[in-house]
């Protein structure tokens, strides 16, 4: 397969999108797609089927799991660049907000808990993103939204691929690629609250090289009130640079070569400080004097060389060398100076003394006066990251005894680490600011933790008549250590895990347009660095059945799910409500069920050179644990855990529903999101006590006019509705979704 | 070190075998040796009710303090109102009966489970004692309040940092009639003005009268507290003795001796950690040498006896229902080491010789770090070397052999 045919192979997907998000998009929409296409260079010269985990668009209607992807047209027409309205998109991710911008997201999928997204394999380029996948799981970095054009979520057996995480399914962000012709684009934006955004890039291609330069700046003040008047938002840059030599389209042995260079950097003042409940009723916004030093400052740099080559039609071979660093210095409110957390005091902050405390957080009263207690001790977790590996996955598709193979062979070399260097300082709140009460800075946490890791996975994919059968395997062999770097004399901590992860699915064309499809799979998210022998790795069962049904505009899937855990794990972070002293902690929750259905419905309906695309997703998730034990993970909460209870922050149900009116020249759409109530323990014995959180509908809205074939205009309406509602109570009090915001920008190709 | 070769093998024979794959971890039966479920059982039970026994006493005695400080608080206040010549000696009774309620009440500090624990910040433990959160200037806020509107006064919407035996050791002990704020805003009443600026008098008599409110409220917790131990009907007492059978509070007799072992924990997180360790500058806590100001009685200087009655109060549930069920797991040798320990620090504290804060005052800090049991160079940290051998088997042995668990509040080590 050569260029040209990679090309004509490659470009249509990527034009006219089947997935159940995109296969109803009119031919209007396509039309104007096609035209920022080009200009937006979606076509790759690197053969797509390895960047893409579902095998591009065109695969996902056979794939015999469940499998979405968000291709550009989707995130060009909704101009998101919070990844968590673009996954609200997809059933079956469930989505825990946090700070409102998307900064940190909590990414989970059928009921694995969303915290830090720590439960998936997260990717960019098909290269695992996060800062320590091994090690340090919880993804403190995310990628910007606004630099990808595609999103993939893959929920099935094939999730076994990638790992180490599969026991909720694998997120896949794909990278703005090198052009195909000469040309870029300049995005401007501005909106509520100082927002703006500059998105330019710009690429060369030639028949045998290429290049692409690709920079963003998101920024504003922040949607919060801060007592002391200071900014609540942020600055954050990337650029990321593409460059790529290719064989001559007629050797015989076609290669190609792409090497990436990314940086980014992000000032921010979020914190994780939110309002008593009283006080979200009158002020959702406010954020309290005692917040008004935390700041996050990360940069985060990346190395990717990319190889492919094919050696005859049926047998390539992509090799990805990869490095990531991340930097990062949270400075946060860590609480008092005594042993009632912060969490305990928004727990019940009408109770005994945090009513006290309270009136320190909101600066109403001096540090002093509350006594020695009164101490406010900001944290700063200072944390250095690399992960670094080599992988090489090998496709080959002969014939054996008749029948078509697909075979896939992964291979993964890695190696990343976390440097904690930990320190507090103290603080007393003063007539409403925080002034240093000038002790020494205290080294709290200073270790490193580890891992080398292999991984292996094999698939076979064969299609015999109307189906198509897919079977793999994963192993991964893991080795951690933890090194207490505060001390010359102590031990470090080792643990080894070998794991061998299975995976079937098949998929059956029962008609052209309806195909079922049904799958099993293994669950695996294993032991971090430093935990004690009995800390089990998190294993589970997972099946899944359903349907796909195609015809002209209108399609439709239901998938059903079951992941039947042997055992359930919960990883202590600050970010969960958890102690400096207990954080990466992890605990074993025992047996758990996770049941649910996930559908996705979408028409598109043409009517006087005008179409109306309507699209409706919706799940139902039942998670609950299966044994009862006494839990110590403040994340569940501290007490006794019944078999039955809820797992917390799954909603039973939520959908997203989409329409609009596309014109040749102009579109207009409006989204609409509903999220049911959620359980934030899950008792009411435990502690902190379950409170459940109320559901919400939040609404957008988002017009494009084409001003000229080059000139787009574009404006969005989000949470048009100005929906006030809860999005978590961790760690510290109710924390608010982002109120209206009104953005209206322009993008010029060229 | 990465294993290559345990990965090479298990690679080459594991990747196909995708039957052999098991679902996930192994599972393990439990093999039993213990008593006979009923056995135990009630053996747990007598325990439970052994300890209970022991508790009431210490409740009761409490409460006697408690009553006694309040009539000698409300002596007290009649001298000062009429600014008689018996003031001095008034205050001199009611500060020792203080002392008297305050020692009987550091026994049951290591006593807080049940109903004294029920209500978390708000529990009667706190509202009888808050330690270590306590404020004198909200004492001064509360008091001007009180001053200001006598009949609307609530004393039980005061936030524990505002009453109880903290409260009073301020009351009674602090010479200084200024306020404590670091503004005035806090201690300005409406009708009377700033408290600065009003007579001495005038101050001492708000104080007193503030005072005897408050001793009335500790007196009414301790009997509130008592009357949910032993009073008329289904109280705690009938709940511990019956946990794991009838009690409606306990589902299992091991529930209701993990919240005693919890409260045991008093020993290791606030006497070792916070009394003595913080004082002396052992814990990372304290950024000097030492922290005298952090000692726990900063008023009446009364540290040593309290840590003292907290040994006795640990030692009394340990020799009155925990020493049987150690003896019935066969390590009846923890209950005797730890009482030997125990009645060691006691008779250190006896011989200690001058005040826990002049003892860290100008600490020797090398001295501090090789002080032993054994080698007292600093006596404090002799002293958290003496609990700490108490609260090193009970992280350990203790709960190992009474297979319960260490609460999380323990689970950082401070050592």
């Amino acid at each position: 397969m050569k260029i040209k045919l990679l090309h004509l192979a490659l470009a249509a997907p990527l034009a006219f999108c089947i997935s159940p998000l995109s296969h109803a998009q009119s031919e209007n929409e396509a039309s104007l797609s096609t035209e920022e296409a080009v200009a937006s260079s979606s076509i790759t010269s690197v053969k797509r089927e390895d960047i893409y985990i579902t095998g591009g668009a065109t695969q996902i209607k056979k794939q015999p799991g469940s499998a979405h992807l968000i291709d550009q047209n989707d995130i060009e027409k909704f101009e998101y660049d919070d990844i968590n309205r673009v996954l609200s998109h997809i059933p079956g991710v469930n989505i825990q907000e946090e700070e409102g911008y998307g900064l940190r997201p909590n990414i989970g999928l059928r009921g694995a808990h969303p915290h830090r997204s720590r439960k998936i394999a997260l990717m960019e380029d098909a290269v695992l993103i996060g800062p320590a996948p091994y090690s340090a799981p919880a993804a403190y970095y995310f990628p910007m939204f606004a630099k990808m054009e595609g999103i993939e979520v893959f929920k099935g057996p094939s999730a076994i691929k990638y790992g180490p995480n599969t026991v909720g399914g694998a997120v896949n962000m794909v990278t703005r690629s090198v052009p195909e012709e000469d040309g870029g684009r300049l995005n401007i934006a501005y909106g509520t609250d100082a927002y703006s955004k500059a998105h330019l890039f710009y690429g060369q291609r030639t028949d045998t090289w290429g290049w692409l330069v690709d920079g963003i700046n998101l920024q504003t003040d922040g949607f919060k009130d801060l007592d002391t008047g200071n900014d609540t938002g942020f600055n954050k840059s990337d650029i990321t640079l593409k460059g790529l030599i290719n064989s001559d389209i007629s050797a015989d042995i076609y290669q190609q070569l792409e090497v990436k260079i990314q940086y980014s950097d992000e000032d921010s003042d979020s914190t994780y400080l939110g309002v008593t409940e009283e006080d979200f009723q009158d002020t959702p916004y406010r954020r309290y004097a005692a917040s008004d030093r935390d700041h996050m400052d990360a940069e985060h740099k990346q190395l990717m060389l990319t190889h492919y080559i094919e050696l005859d039609p049926t047998l390539s071979l992509t090799t990805i060398v990869y490095r990531n660093e991340f930097e990062r210095l949270w400075s946060k409110l860590n609480g008092f100076d005594t042993n009632t957390s912060l969490s305990e005091i928004f727990a019940n902050p009408n109770q005994g003394i945090n009513v006290d405390f309270i009136q320190v957080l909101r600066g109403e009263i001096n540090s002093s006066d509350l006594g020695p207690d009164g101490t406010l001790i900001v944290g700063n977790n200072d944390r250095e990251y690399v992960s670094q590996g080599i992988q090489f996955l090998a496709h080959w598709d002969p014939m054996l005894l008749g029948v078509a193979h697909e075979f896939e062979f992964g291979f993964r070399l890695h190696n990343d680490y976390i440097e904690r260097n930990h320190t507090t300082d103290s603080f007393l709140m003063t007539n409403g600011e925080l002034i240093s009460d000038g002790a020494a800075t205290v080294a709290t946490t200073t270790n490193k933790d580890s891992t080398d890791a292999i991984a292996i996975h094999v698939q076979d994919k064969i299609r015999i008549g109307d189906w198509t059968l897919t079977g793999g395997a994963r192993a991964e062999f893991i080795d951690t250590v933890r090194k207490d770097r505060s001390s010359s004399n102590a031990d470090d901590i080792s643990n080894e895990d070998t794991v061998l992860i299975p995976g079937l699915g098949a998929f059956y064309q029962l008609t052209p347009e309806l195909g079922l499809l049904a799958g099993v799979y293994k669950g695996f998210s294993p032991v971090g660095p430093g935990q004690n022998d009995d800390i089990d790795p998190e294993e589970s069962i997972n099946y899944e059945a359903g349907f796909r049904y195609y015809e002209g505009a209108f399609n439709t899937e239901l998938v059903g799910f079951y992941n039947d855990y042997s055992n359930i794990k919960g990883v202590c972070t600050f970010s969960s409500g958890c102690a400096d002293a207990d954080i990466d902690k992890e605990f074993n929750g025992g047996a758990a069920e996770i049941l649910g259905a996930e559908i996705t419905l979408g028409y598109s309906l043409q009517h006087n050179d005008l179409s109306y695309p309507f699209k409706l997703n919706y799940t139902y998730t039942q998670a609950k644990f299966a044994e009862s034990f006494g839990s110590t993970n403040p994340d569940w909460g501290v007490g006794d855990i019944k078999s039955g209870d809820p797992l917390p922050y799954i909603p039973e149900h939520q959908a997203s529903f989409s329409t609009g009116i596309v014109g040749k020249s102009w579109q207009n759409h409006l989204i609409v999101k509903y999220v049911g109530e959620r359980n934030d323990t899950a008792n009411t014995n435990v502690s902190p006590s379950n409170r459940t959180i109320d559901g919400y509908i939040v609404v957008d809205l988002k017009s494009n006019y084409k001003v000229s074939k080059d000139l787009h205009i574009h404006a969005s309406l989000r949470n048009a509705l100005n929906k006030v509602y809860v999005t978590s109570l961790r760690p510290f009090g109710d924390r608010p979704g982002i109120p209206r915001q009104v953005q209206v920008g322009m993008k010029y190709n060229f | 070190m990465f294993n290559w070769k345990r990965s090479s093998v298990i690679i080459s024979a594991s990747v196909f075998l995708l039957t052999a794959c098991g679902g996930g971890g192994s599972s393990s039966s439990d093999t039993n040796n213990n008593p006979t479920p009923d056995a135990e059982l009630t053996a747990q039970q007598q325990a439970l009710t052994d300890i209970a026994n022991a508790v009431i006493p210490v409740l009761q005695n409490s409460n006697t303090q408690a009553l006694s400080l309040a009539n000698a608080i409300d002596a007290y206040c009649d001298e000062v109102a009429v600014s008689s010549a018996n003031v001095a000696s008034t205050l001199a009774t009611a500060q020792s009966t203080w002392q008297a309620a305050m020692t009987a009440w550091q026994q049951a500090e290591v006593m807080n489970f049940g109903p004294s624990f029920d209500g978390g910040n708000n529990s009667i433990r706190e509202r009888i004692y808050s330690w270590p959160a306590k404020s004198s200037c909200f004492v001064d806020g509360a008091l001007v309040d009180y001053d200001d509107d006598t009949a609307g006064f609530d004393i039980n919407s005061q936030t524990p940092r505002r009453i109880g035996l903290d409260a009073l050791e301020y009351l009674l002990y602090s010479n200084d009639l200024d306020h404590t704020c670091s503004t005035d805003s806090s201690t300005t009443s409406p009708t009377n003005g700033a408290w600065n600026i009003r007579t001495d008098a005038d101050r001492s008599l708000a104080r007193c009268e503030y005072a005897k409110i408050v001793a009335n409220d500790v007196a009414a917790q301790t009997t509130a507290l008592l009357d949910d131990w032993q009073g008329a009907g289904d109280n705690y007492f009938q709940q511990l003795s019956t946990a794991g059978s009838t009690s409606s509070r306990y589902s299992s007799a091991t529930e209701a001796l993990n919240e005693i072992s919890d409260a045991l924990f008093y020993l290791d997180t606030e006497v070792k950690d916070m009394k003595i360790a913080e004082p002396a500058g052992i814990s990372a806590d304290c950024a000097s040498t030492s922290c005298p100001e952090t000692v726990e009685s900063t008023y009446a200087n009364q540290s040593l006896a309290n840590i003292k009655a907290n040994l006795q109060g640990f030692l009394a549930v340990l020799n009155n229902g925990m020493d049987d069920l150690l003896e019935d797991a066969g390590q009846g040798n923890i209950a005797s080491t730890m009482t030997t320990d125990i009645n060691a620090a006691i008779a250190n504290i006896d011989n200690f010789g001058t005040t826990l804060v002049a003892s860290v005052t100008g600490i020797n800090e090398a001295d501090c770090t090789n002080s032993t049991s054994d080698n007292r160079l600093e006596e404090a940290c002799a002293l958290h070397a003496d609990v700490k051998k108490v609260t090193d088997v009970l992280k350990t042995d203790f709960v190992t052999a009474l297979t319960l668990a260490i609460p999380q509040s323990a689970e950082g080590d401070n050592d």
